[in-house]
């Protein structure tokens, strides 16, 4: 057999493939049966507890980190606060007491060089009258 | 009987929860059939052809929240279904230990033993000749040569220019008039 064909214009366009009868005609029906069925998302109605919810956990833990900080670091009180609150105990040195100390040994020293300056006075004294 | 709607008004009705699976409907009657053959001339068998048609238009439906709008609805469902075709000729040659590049042997194997193919001598050479030429060849030429594509929709499902289906096409004419006026 010998170059039976030249070219595609020699073939008719015709589809060789054939389908079992009535196939096309369920082809739909047979598809859509095999999808399976969507669940439809409703809108959630959020309330405006879990709304806030959020902004609730996240003061909650800004709170939780200021307690901790006044517990283990510890906050300077005011005067006024040792005054009223009758729970809290004054651990620390006013600037006052601080202040009254210092000028107290400031005149503790003097009176000391005074008495070590006029100790030298008299002793000269007493070199000079010999 | 029910209502023919456009493809913008179908895309619409598909975005509806409430009107979905009516629109999606309507989809497969429009596509399916064309659809069936161009998997068909792909993978040769009629069984394979139906699961494949099938597991296209479950991935359409699955992923149906995906498809944006911006591609034709045709040109979406093509792809799928070429992605599928492809995922399955793979698997076969896996299985037939055939290498990409050979000639799917299995396949004119197949051809010649399938019960629905009814042309004559000249039209399964025909078929033979095109199971000779390279996957994206065979593609371009099924939908130039027998569904009669225009190059531009080619072009969105294949993602590939104008020109480059217009020479791969006419590469693949050589190659089919070559086997066909090969002797027998």
């Amino acid at each position: 057999m010998k170059k039976e064909l030249n070219s595609l214009k020699e073939i008719k366009k015709e589809n060789p493939f054939r389908v079992p009868d009535g196939y096309m005609e369920g082809l739909t029906s047979q598809i859509m049966s095999q999808l399976p069925e969507k669940s439809i998302k409703e809108a959630k109605q959020v309330s405006l507890l879990e709304r806030v919810r959020p902004w609730l956990y996240m003061a909650g833990m800004f709170a939780g980190l200021g307690l901790f900080f006044n517990v283990i670091v510890g906050t300077g009180k005011s005067e006024k606060e040792y005054s009223t609150d009758p729970l809290l105990v004054k651990n620390e040195i006013s600037a006052e007491t601080l202040e009254a100390l210092r000028s107290m040994e400031n005149e503790e020293y003097l009176e000391y060089i005074e008495a070590q300056y006029t100790d030298y006075l008299l002793a000269e004294e007493w070199i000079d009258l010999d | 009987m029910m209502r023919q709607y456009t493809e913008d008004e179908l895309i619409e009705r598909l975005r509806d929860p409430a009107a979905q699976r009516g629109a999606f409907a309507q989809v497969v009657s429009m596509y399916s059939e064309k659809l069936y053959w161009h998997i068909r001339k792909m993978v040769l068998n009629h069984d394979d052809a139906n699961d494949l048609l099938q597991n296209t238009f479950l991935k359409a439906w699955i992923n149906l929240d995906y498809f944006r709008g911006d591609a034709k609805l045709s040109a979406w469902l093509y792809k799928i279904a070429i992605n599928e075709c492809i995922t399955f000729l793979n698997k076969q040659r896996n299985q037939n230990n055939v290498s990409i590049d050979d000639t799917d042997v299995f396949l004119i194997e197949r051809l010649k033993g399938d019960d629905y193919l009814d042309g004559d001598e000249a039209q399964t050479r025909l078929q033979q000749a095109i199971l000779t030429l390279p996957e994206k060849q065979r593609l371009v030429f099924n939908m130039k040569y027998f569904d009669r594509m225009k190059y531009g929709d080619m072009s969105e499902i294949l993602g590939t220019s104008v020109g480059a289906l217009k020479a791969s096409y006419h590469h693949a004419v050589k190659k089919v008039e070559e086997f066909l006026t090969r002797d027998l």
